[in-house]
């Protein structure tokens, strides 16, 4: 069953697929923060960001493992995270249903003042 | 990176940017221990390349409490604070009822005073004078449990008993001087309850009562987490 994926949820996956930040590329929880900023073009709290990484991981979309720590954060080590198939094909799915729900509606919308 | 190529863990932690070690501890103890190391890691690095550069000395304590605040675990938070207010009531409860006790049976503090120089005297004949300083212990044991039954963390259950001590404290002395200036008579409340006396310093007490509630509440996140273990293991609800 497909899952259904929150606009957050995406933007953190596709910051995953893709990364247009040096940083982001990375893909530890820093770096996952970042890139989300950078393409939601807004401050994004750093809880939220670990909470759906926490989310993503347990529904199997996501994975993660530990890499070594630097000096600069005193050794401690980062958790890395990779998208699985399954957190590609959830894209898909809540890709091809926003593009469902706009059939036959000409954009952008007119008839607002 | 400002700090690439200094060895900052053989520096002292006063010479490297660090943040606040209560915010930082407090911030492991909410977080599930996987990632304890990971997120304050993350932050760190934050906070040592960018945030301390930025905003400096002044400004980077606040940016840190922020960032903490924002990665409480909001389920934690939400159970954490409706804990404590549920057995600070129940603290508050114990310290009323025994004014009503006082109020309705004044105690004979003279013959209690009297009965202590008898070879026969024994405080459990009293049981206002340690009913309800178990009641307290019972109540600081408990919420450790409870807490700890649902969010796995014995810290956090700890941390929660230490609150229900500090709320219990301050709503115990509002009820006695609300009392006071309505004219009611009652007693001390925890310095009756606690058979102290009534000069003894306030501060000390409330430090003595947080202390009592922190090590029996994670006495009683220990005996949770002990009980969680050797049941088949089940993930927090949370």
């Amino acid at each position: 069953m497909a899952e259904d994926l929150g606009a957050f949820e995406q933007a953190v996956l596709l910051s995953l697929i893709k990364p247009v930040t040096e940083i982001g590329r990375q893909a530890y929880g820093r770096a996952i923060l970042k890139e989300v900023q950078h393409r939601l073009d807004r401050d994004v709290a750093a809880g939220a960001v670990y909470a759906t990484l926490d989310r993503l991981e347990r529904k199997g979309l996501i994975s993660s493992e530990l890499e070594a720590g630097t000096i600069v954060r005193a050794g401690r080590p980062r958790r890395c995270y990779a998208i699985e198939p399954a957190g590609i094909r959830a894209l898909n799915d809540a890709k091809a249903a926003v593009e469902r729900l706009y059939v036959g509606i000409r954009w952008p919308l007119k008839g607002t003042t | 990176m400002a700090f690439e190529g200094h060895d900052m863990r053989s520096r002292p932690r006063e010479c490297v940017p660090s943040p606040p070690r209560w915010a930082e501890e407090l911030l492991r103890a909410v977080l599930d221990p996987r990632d304890r190391d990971t997120v304050t890691g993350d932050l760190l690095e934050e906070y040592r390349e960018v945030a301390f550069p930025a905003l400096g000395p002044a400004g980077v304590a606040r940016w840190y409490l922020k960032q903490v605040w924002s990665l409480m675990p909001i389920t934690t938070m939400s159970l954490a604070v409706r804990m404590t207010l549920l057995w600070a009531a129940a603290f508050a409860a114990v310290m009323i009822a025994r004014m009503i006790v006082d109020v309705l049976a004044p105690e004979d503090i003279v013959g209690f005073f009297l009965a202590q120089s008898r070879d026969d005297f024994s405080v459990l004949d009293y049981p206002r004078r340690w009913l309800p300083v178990l009641a307290v212990a019972a109540i600081f044991t408990s919420a450790g449990f409870q807490v700890a039954r649902k969010t796995v963390r014995i810290r956090i259950g700890a941390l929660v008993a230490i609150a229900v001590a500090a709320v219990g404290f301050f709503a115990t002395t509002l009820i006695v001087l609300i009392s006071r200036l309505a004219s009611i008579e009652v007693n001390g409340g925890l310095y009756a309850a606690f058979a102290l006396d009534a000069h003894t310093p306030r501060f000390p007490l409330f430090v003595a009562l947080l202390a009592l509630g922190g090590v029996l509440g994670a006495f009683g996140a220990t005996v949770a987490r002990g009980l969680d273990l050797t049941l088949p293991r089940r993930r927090a609800a949370m």
